[in-house]
């Protein structure tokens, strides 16, 4: 065998994992159930099984520098034939989580969002910058006759200066993230298949390209056996955000090249892909959050972190939609704080993406293109034939 | 005694259809020399029992010939005191009917030849019961009380429990206080649910309950220095210190535990490199004394590791796994953590054993985070410049090869039982012409290996010590009847019967203290114990004629009789098992039992009718060992199997048994072919007396003596090995021997 | 020292552990009831092959054991027989048991004339129902005791009317109604034993979908002479012999999901069927796949003979994923192998599961009775009732004996002087 590696567990570590949710990595007994009865693990050096092992070693390095980790899918598989109850799937779920954090920058922001103590705070940042900017337009009131947004909270200086800005925040957050991802998997990761040779073609193509298309076309969701249901929510989620993308992009395109100011009529196919984009959404966030209540434990142990993202994505949609339908119904009471509540979640989806749960989108998508490079097929081979032996076997 | 026989004849299950019942009534009144005979419907009716009784009480019957199904079949209906009765049961249904059913028998027509078969299995059982003699149970005055040599759990339990049903007992224990290796425990990992907690050591509360038992004899400091006599007279001699002191017992329980193995073979694994390498043993130790840091330094210990099969499931070392270290291990990993939350404990394992019930307490350590387990192959063990211990190891769950450094290591050994401790000596055998001792002790496969461990000193002329069976275990062989030592009387348990932990070993001392008490209870009635447990018979001998050859005291498996120094076999009734092995063995035919002699069976060969070789019906003798090939014989008539009919059955108390008389007997008689089927020998043996099957097949070497002095073919003498369950092979076995005898040609003694 | 006055012992369950504790107590000179819900003493033992490590027929053992009880007139047995309540306190209980109809009486001499005149054919409960018996049956050849049993309710009353009418012994009794006695004892041994865990329930093995996906007990009909087979491992879906076999260790055991702790029995087990497989098939290949290999004790010496072998296969990793093809019934048994980091994913012609021993559980479904249970429901011992062999907890042969003679024992001490 190799050379000896010195092993020296973290018990800190170990201490810590427990308390963002793992509680019971150490149950496991290595039986390698998981790594069979997961669809998506690949048939070399499976996980969760041996993400298990170093868990329960409190190896830190070795899980901070896996990709394999961001390549559960979460749908619990594992979780739910596991003989000990150890729940591995809860396990990848933690250590996402803790990588969200390392990763993250600056790294206040993300302990922000991850604790509940922080929730004023959280959401008092984007109150406060409305208010104080509306109050500086002079627009602080509900105005009078026809519903038209703009009045309440002008499109320029506030959405216009407020949203750009924290748009470039988030993707300057990501890239970061990202790239200290990137360096530590290059460095600890599991090796690039030898006959790699470097190629923009390529790149774009089989490892960003090919990633990309299995993500919208969920390839690896559907494979999961035992939680079927997440993969429509999740599905449904995906293509809301993407077709809310469109129809922002066609708004702004809208209204700086061609001058046509919001509100559109409901004739216009814009409006059309937006609110069926919304629906979606809707629908999506719903369907994940009733999955998560009626299967409890099975659909694996859902922390805060997690909850808060759902509800905001779900409150991000309906209230957008709400915000629609009431400027129709003419109540500008209720049209405009809503109007409101709606940018405050927009904005908290955008200004948090890298340190929130939303985050799984870069991380995964990274972990993904990783996989491709380091010539790591996922999902379960086809290939039948008698087990090849260790040496080290009886 | 005058001896009055009744024959009764059956008629029911097919065996009126197929034979001539008058035919065989004539045979067993001129023959069996039966005053009346009794041809009835269905005799294990109530009817037929009434008829039997009825004769019993106004014709004075006293031997009764039953002519029906087999001896195992309606058992209780026929079954009466054989100090008052004769008894000789005819098997015509199984082993004659039902397994030799001719084709294309027309309705009331008679096969010649199962007629045949059946009148000489009638004579048979007329020779053999008049050969009998009603039984006199052999009586002693016994002792009562029970030897428990070893005040460990195991020995503890045992008196205990005696006493609790009423009998008293003599407790030895070599060390100055009882306890045994229990008293060197910190904790005991738990054996009751939930399985989550360490709980005290529970022997020093037994020890008070031992010191407080009145009918608890307690010689601690003490040795067994000799014992003699035999189950129910048992002279036990106890030294302690100077003095001699005697006590009369009726049974023993060997408890004395086992020695951990001697960690200095274990240097591969670094013990004796650093003080820092250590034992479990040590470990309890350090636990007792509240100094669990490492010995080299005093300074705590942050990292501990645990080598698990230590010296254990390794052909170098101990061959087998000694089933309480993994659960050890994991105790003393608490040890620990418990005093220290930062502690990391690694436990390298082959395989983690906590079978059974004990997995719920494999669970609970696991849940402790500094606990780290992995399945690992030790290559290395060495020293670090700063003295700490460095494990390397090949890691099969990470796939890779893993170093651990710490500042204490564990070696996980095993269990030796203290039976193994001394050095061995052969049980001598007789020098045959032209055959060295060695010889003789090498072809029996079974072990005849005693070792001198210094434990029961029994004044027994096949050695003093419990013959072992693997690697020093005084253990029996039968799965079945795991208390059976091969000494009568004297039971193992605990640790030096088998590996095991404490809770077991409480279970296996009560157990074995419950033989002894059954042992003693029938022993005062005079019967036996298991295999024949009842029987009232036991081995007379006719000392005029003895030899001293010394056979009958080398070859019984259960080391029955003493020598005198003239060589003289003295027979302990008492230690005697009843598999008449001696019987066999004797060249001079000089023992026998009332209800089972050399005469007998040979009587038996005697009245078997062989017709001339004009008539071409060949004769097979089958000697049928009582308790596996006689069932199987039965199970295929039952099966509806079919065989030749040639074939003339005897049952045989053991094939051990088997004397070669016999077989001169029926070869010069003219009967063509001996057949003699017995257990499976060799390493897993399945003869209940032990060596018996492999007895008969030794002396069977020599038959050719026999032979030659007849110029016969050895192919006529055929020896089989039969499971109870072979039955299947049976019709081949017999049908195929056939055919060889009808190659050979007919016995040229016929008519003799 | 044993007086005649002393009351009875009472042994629920006719297995390898009742019959010992039995024995062991009458031949000490204690009176017995030994009460068996089966037709015939024996209990799972006689469904055995052979026992580990030794390769002996249980049946061979059973003879003597047999004896000891026919020999012994302290020992009162019923078969077709349920205790329905315990009632009392040590040294002082009265029991109440339900005899079952056998419709077939002490005066069968097992001729069986009935059964050749029965034409019904019932599921053969003795081979787990792999093959069919007649309605009028001797449950096994070596049936203790050595009589028939009527299934009445399997069968046509016309049919019935036939196979009383075929008995020369009257020995059918077509009328037999079921029966209770209560019997007055000092002390209770509890020896139900087990039964095979229903491997149906782990949905991810095929087992009940793919007929080639047996159990460790099946395994053991599959290879006696008195089996189904007549001894011959064959594939139940084609009758074909099979090459490839797996062993898949820990099925539903060690498990939170079904039977949380480990049965002791089954590593052993599988390396004595290992050897099944190997001395019957010499070209087969055989796979033994576990978590941890746990034979103890001098058992060893059976994995050091098998590890001798260069056609056996032990690889640490469980076998998760049993999936079977309808059309050639070859299966496909999927597990990650921890050594090597890898999946495996083989085909085999027969997978063989390691189901665990599940405590019988008769008794517990029962009220107002005194025997109380430990939390996976194996018996817990308690003053004038004890517990013996796998209704304690799972066991091999020899260590039920040793347990069945020490609670011999514990329920003497209680009717003693009593």
């Amino acid at each position: 065998m190799s050379q000896p590696r010195l092993l020296d567990p973290d018990l800190d570590f170990i201490r810590e994992m427990k308390s963002y949710g793992a509680v019971d990595l150490k149950k496991c007994f290595q039986c390698a159930t998981c790594s069979v009865v997961c669809n998506v693990s690949p048939d070399d050096r499976p996980f969760p099984r041996k993400e298990m092992l170093w868990s329960q070693w409190g190896l830190k390095e070795r899980l901070l520098a896996d990709p394999d980790v961001w390549l559960c899918h979460q749908c619990h598989d594992c979780t739910n034939y596991c003989p000990r109850g150890a729940r591995p799937g809860d396990v990848l779920s933690t250590l996402q989580r803790m990588n969200v954090m390392r990763y993250a920058t600056p790294n206040f922001v993300a302990r922000m969002v991850a604790e509940p103590k922080f929730l004023p705070i959280v959401f008092g940042i984007p109150v406060l910058i409305l208010l104080v900017f509306m109050a500086a337009c002079g627009t602080l009131r509900i105005p009078e006759g026809e519903i038209i947004y703009r009045k309440f909270i002008p499109q320029w200086p506030v959405v216009d200066v407020i949203f750009p800005i924290t748009a470039i925040w988030a993707v300057a957050c990501s890239a970061a993230g990202i790239r200290k991802m990137w360096l530590e998997l290059k460095a600890m990761g599991p090796e690039i298949k030898k006959e790699y040779k470097y190629s923009p073609l390529e790149w774009v193509t089989v490892y960003v390209g090919g990633t990309i298309v299995d993500i919208l076309k969920h390839q690896f969701f559907k494979l999961c056996d035992a939680n079927r249901f997440r993969f429509v929510a999740h599905f449904n989620i995906l293509w809301g955000f993407i077709l809310l993308a469109i129809t922002t992009a066609c708004v702004a395109a809208g209204v700086y090249l061609f001058g046509k100011q919001t509100p559109y009529p409901l004739s216009n196919p814009i409006k059309w892909i937006g609110n069926l984009g919304a629906v979606i959404l809707i629908v999506g966030s719903v369907l994940a959050i009733k999955n998560r209540l009626s299967k409890g434990e099975k659909a694996g142990r859902a922390t805060y972190f997690e909850w808060l993202f759902l509800w905001v994505v779900l409150a991000t949609g309906i209230t957008g939609l709400l915000t629609e339908l009431l400027r129709l119904a003419n109540s500008p009471t209720i049209a405009y704080p809503m109007y409101f509540v709606h940018l405050v979640c927009v904005w908290f989806l955008f200004a948090y993406l890298p340190f929130s749960k939303f985050s799984h989108m870069l991380y995964r998508t990274t972990a993904m293109v990783y996989a491709r490079w380091a010539g790591r097929a996922l999902g379960k081979g086809v290939d039948i034939a008698p087990p090849a032996m260790a040496t080290s076997e009886h | 005694m005058e001896r009055k026989i009744g024959a009764y004849l059956c008629k029911g299950c097919g065996i009126g259809d197929a034979l001539d019942m008058d035919e065989l009534a004539k045979v067993a009144t001129k023959e069996c020399k039966a005053s009346l005979c009794r041809i009835h419907d269905v005799l294990c009716s109530d009817e037929g029992l009434a008829q039997i009784k009825a004769d019993m009480a106004n014709e004075g019957v006293n031997g009764l010939i039953i002519g029906a199904c087999s001896p195992r079949a309606k058992t209780e209906v026929f079954s009466f005191d054989p100090r008052e009765v004769l008894l000789e049961r005819v098997n015509l249904r199984e082993q004659v009917v039902w397994s030799h059913r001719p084709e294309g028998q027309e309705e009331g027509k008679v096969d010649e030849d199962l007629q045949m078969m059946a009148e000489d299995q009638l004579r048979m059982g007329g020779a053999r019961i008049q050969n009998m003699d009603l039984l006199t149970p052999f009586m002693e005055e016994i002792s009562k009380r029970i030897l428990v040599v070893g005040g460990g759990i195991t020995g503890m339990t045992a008196a205990l429990e005696a006493a609790k049903a009423g009998y008293e007992s003599v407790l030895v224990e070599r060390e100055a206080s009882l306890g045994g290796f229990a008293a060197k425990l910190f904790k005991q990992y738990p054996k009751a649910p939930p399985y989550t907690d360490l709980v005290d050591p529970e022997w020093a509360s037994m020890a008070e309950a031992v010191e407080r038992e009145p009918r608890i004899k307690v010689y601690c400091s003490s040795t067994i220095e000799r014992i003699e006599g035999a189950p129910g007279m048992f002279e036990v001699f106890i030294k302690r210190g100077e003095e001699v002191l005697q006590e009369r017992t009726g049974a023993i329980v060997l408890a004395t535990g086992f020695e951990p193995y001697d960690p200095n073979r274990l240097n591969h694994l670094g013990y004796g490199k650093s003080p820092d390498i250590v034992t479990t043993v040590q470990v309890e130790e350090m636990g007792k004394r509240g100094a669990l840091v490492r010995p080299s330094d005093g300074k705590k210990v942050e990292r501990v590791a645990f080598i698990l099969c230590a010296g254990s499931r390794d052909p170098e070392h101990l061959p087998y796994c000694s089933v309480v270290c993994c659960a050890t291990a994991l105790k003393q990993a608490l040890y620990f953590r418990e005093g220290n939350s930062q502690v990391k404990v690694f436990i390298l394992y082959k395989d983690l054993r906590t079978p059974g019930l004990y997995e719920h307490f494999y669970r609970r350590v696991q849940e402790d985070e500094g606990v780290f387990l992995t399945k690992a192959k030790i290559s290395r063990v060495d020293l670090d410049q700063d003295g700490s211990v460095v494990v390397d190891a090949e890691d099969e769950l990470m796939g890779e090869t893993i170093r651990l450094k710490v500042d204490l290591l564990v070696l996980s050994t095993g269990m030796v039982p203290r039976t193994a401790l001394g050095e061995e000596e052969k049980l001598e055998v007789t020098e045959e012409p032209g055959e060295k001792k060695q010889d003789i002790a090498s072809k029996l496969l079974i072990p005849t290996r005693i070792i001198r461990s210094n434990t029961l000193n029994l004044a027994y002329r096949q050695g003093p010590e419990l013959p072992d069976l693997q690697y020093g275990f005084p253990d029996s062989h039968f799965i079945c009847f795991p208390y059976e030592t091969r000494r009568t009387g004297i039971y193992a348990a605990g640790p030096v019967r088998a590996p095991m932990d404490i809770a077991f070993s409480q279970e296996d001392g009560r157990g074995a203290v419950l033989k002894a008490i059954q042992c003693i209870e029938l022993t005062s009635q005079g019967k036996a114990v298991h295999p024949r447990s009842g029987d009232m018979s036991y081995p007379e001998l006719f000392m005029q004629r003895c030899t001293q050859c010394k056979r009958c005291t080398e070859e019984c498996p259960f080391g029955m009789y003493n020598e005198d120094e003239k060589a003289n076999p003295l027979p302990n009734p008492t230690r005697c098992r009843r598999c008449s092995v001696c019987m066999g063995s004797c060249p001079e035919r000089i023992i026998s039992f009332k209800d089972y002699s050399v005469g007998m069976i040979g009587s038996m060969i005697k009245a078997i009718e062989v017709p001339d070789e004009t008539e071409e019906k060949p004769r097979i003798l089958v000697l049928a060992c009582e308790n596996d090939a006689y069932p199987a014989l039965d199970m295929v008539g039952i099966r509806g199997g079919k065989y030749n009919p040639y074939v003339r059955i005897i049952p045989l108390r053991c094939l051990g048994s088997l004397n070669l008389i016999w077989i001169a007997d029926a070869l010069s008689k003219g009967i063509d072919g001996v057949l003699l089927l017995g257990c499976k020998h060799g390493q897993d043996y399945q003869c209940h007396m032990i060596k018996g099957s492999e007895l008969a097949n030794y002396r069977l070497a020599k038959v050719s003596e026999t032979l030659d002095r007849l110029a016969l073919e050895s192919s006529r003498i055929r020896i089989e090995q039969i499971e109870i369950s072979d039955y299947d092979r049976i019709p081949t076995i017999m049908d195929e021997f056939l055919e060889t005898i009808k190659e050979v040609g007919p016995n040229p003694y016929k008519g003799f | 020292m044993v007086e005649d006055k002393a009351k009875g012992i009472l042994v629920i369950g006719g297995g390898i552990a009742g019959i010992t504790a039995a024995v062991e107590a009458a031949e000490v000179g204690y009176k017995v009831y030994l009460v068996e819900k089966e037709p015939y003493l024996g209990g799972r033992v006689v469904r055995f092959d052979q026992y580990f490590p030794k390769f002996c027929p249980p049946t061979c053992g059973m003879e003597i054991n047999f004896r000891r009880i026919k020999n012994n007139p302290l020992i009162t047995y019923y078969t077709m027989a349920d205790v329905v309540e315990v009632k009392g306190t040590a040294g002082d209980y009265k029991v109440k048991v339900r005899l079952r109809p056998r419709y077939v009486n002490e005066k069968c001499t097992a001729c069986g004339r009935c059964a050749q005149v029965c034409e019904t054919e019932i599921p053969n409960p003795f081979n787990y129902n792999i093959d069919k018996i007649k309605a009028a049956f001797l449950p096994h050849e070596m049936a203790f005791p050595m009589r028939y049993v009527l299934a009445l309710d399997m069968m046509s009353e016309e049919e019935a009317r036939r196979c009383e009418s075929a008995c020369p012994y009257g020995a059918i009794d077509l009328k037999m109604e079921p029966k209770e006695v209560t019997l007055e004892v000092g002390s209770v041994i509890v020896a139900t034993g087990w039964e095979p865990y229903d491997a149906t329930r782990m949905e991810n093995l095929s087992f009940g979908k793919a007929p080639n996906v047996i159990t460790n007990v099946m395994m053991e009909r599959l290879s006696a002479v008195n089996g189904p087979t007549g001894g011959r491992i064959l594939r139940p879906s084609d009758g074909k012999q099979p090459h490839t076999v797996v062993f898949c260790q820990c099925a539903g055991q060690r498990d939170e999901n079904h039977l949380k702790f480990c049965s002791r029995v089954c590593c052993s087990a599988t390396l004595k069927q290992v050897q099944y497989v190997r001395r019957q098939i010499p070209e087969s290949e055989v796979y033994v796949f576990y978590i941890d290999l746990r034979v103890l004790g001098r058992n060893e010496d059976l994995l050091a003979q098998v590890q001798k072998d260069p056609k056996v296969h032990l690889i640490k990793g469980k076998v998760a994923r049993i999936e079977g093809d309808p059309a050639t019934g070859n299966l496909v048994v999927e597990a990650e192998m921890t050594s090597t980091g890898k999946i495996s994913r083989m085909m085999a012609d027969l997978a063989v599961l390691a189901t665990g021993m599940k405590p019988t559980q008769d008794l517990r479904v029962q009220d107002g009775h005194a025997i109380q249970f430990d939390g996976d429901g194996f018996v817990l011992d308690q003053a004038g009732i004890y517990g013996a062999g796998c209704a304690k907890s799972p066991m091999e042969v020899s260590a039920a004996v040793q347990d069945a003679t020490s609670a011999a024992l514990k329920a003497i001490q209680c009717v003693v002087g009593r």
